[in-house]
């Protein structure tokens, strides 16, 4: 039996799905580093290949509530201030938000079997033909 | 060309700037300046890539979010924050005996009522009741609590206490909210009760009304008389 030691007070992973499709781009978006809003913006663009553009109300008002629900932190590092405006905010996974986009992702890699043995999903076959001696 | 673009973009973040006042004010404060940004960063990506046609696109599309977003945070907002709640509990016998107890405890309160020994705590509530006010800033997602007292320095100490009781019993469950101090209490300047200039100023204008209605009411009741005077005049002369 697998247990996970959690902060008193902090919320179970579980508890907290089904995400808002919102919450979970977000939650992707920054699996791989620390970002601020418009390259948050525009990685879901790209992993929705254009057919998610997130608004500032949209993206903003998620940042607001994932930041109250811990999913989130913001980043005090900076990069080269040179290169960077400095009045941009940079934010970055907590312990719990990757817990939760851990389970999330789990909770739509089920869903993505169930259509398959459903066959919901298509299978592509590939052949090949060898002649034989 | 690209010149003219980044002008657009300028223009369009501005535009979008004043827009954002239909946000809740808190929100707007917070986050305003980011999501002016985002959206400039927005239009300079719309106009190098899809032209002017895509300023149009994302016109349509940030125009829509807008509206929706504001909704969503105006209705937040007013789940957030209930000030009547808020209020009520501040000024209720238990949070005020909270402030109390800290108070009962200074020297320099108690002999400010001619007492040797300290407070007792009911004591010192029933002083407070008397002497705190609290209410919503002005239809903002502020909370102004108003102490009154003849020392400067007393008022703010019991106003910062008030805040510092209500803060440190919220900040853990089953409350759980978050209290922040924009401003903390500073001992006065000079009074408010009595306000002195506003007085004077109310007196002054209240003064020259009077005098010009006072004066306008002699001038008509002398022009009536001589009217009245001058047909009867006429008439004894025509006789």
């Amino acid at each position: 039996m697998q247990t996970t030691m959690t902060r008193p007070g902090t919320p179970h992973p579980e508890s907290l799905l089904p995400l808002t499709p919102a919450v979970f781009h977000i939650l992707l978006a920054l699996a791989d580093g620390e970002r601020h809003g418009y390259a948050i913006m525009r990685s879901v663009t790209e992993t929705t290949e254009g057919k998610i553009k997130m608004g500032p109300g949209t993206l903003y008002g998620t940042v607001k509530r994932m930041l109250k629900a811990r999913l989130i932190e913001e980043s005090e590092e900076r990069p080269d201030p040179e290169l960077d405006d400095e009045r941009r905010r940079y934010y970055r996974l907590t312990g719990l938000g990757r817990r939760v986009a851990e389970a999330e992702a789990e909770r739509y890699a089920k869903l993505v079997r169930a259509a398959r043995a459903r066959q919901l999903i298509g299978r592509f076959a590939a052949t090949i033909y060898v002649e034989v001696a | 060309m690209r010149g003219r673009r980044h002008e657009a973009a300028e223009r369009a973040a501005r535009v979008y700037e004043r827009l954002l006042a239909i946000y809740p004010a808190k929100h707007r404060r917070e986050y305003g300046p980011l999501m002016a940004q985002l959206f400039r960063d927005q239009c300079r990506d719309a106009l190098e890539r899809e032209g002017w046609m895509g300023l149009v696109g994302l016109w349509c599309r940030v125009l829509w979010d807008t509206a929706k977003m504001s909704v969503v945070e105006h209705i937040a907002a007013i789940q957030r924050i209930d000030f009547m709640k808020i209020t009520s509990r501040l000024t209720s016998s238990n949070w005020l005996a909270a402030v109390a107890v800290g108070m009962a405890g200074d020297r320099r309160w108690a002999a400010r009522y001619s007492r040797a020994e300290l407070l007792t705590s009911e004591e010192a509530y029933l002083l407070l009741k008397r002497v705190v006010a609290v209410r919503q800033f002005r239809n903002t997602s502020l909370l102004e609590v108003r102490v009154f007292s003849e020392d400067r320095d007393e008022a703010a100490a019991i106003a910062n206490k008030v805040v510092d009781v209500y803060r440190s019993a919220t900040s853990s469950p089953p409350l759980r909210a978050r209290v922040e101090i924009t401003d903390r209490a500073e001992p006065g300047l000079r009074p408010v009760r009595p306000n002195v200039p506003l007085n004077v100023t109310v007196g002054l204008i209240a003064g020259l009304t009077a005098g010009f209605l006072a004066g306008g009411l002699v001038m008509l009741i002398r022009q009536k008389q001589r009217g009245d005077v001058a047909p009867s005049v006429g008439h004894a002369s025509s006789s």
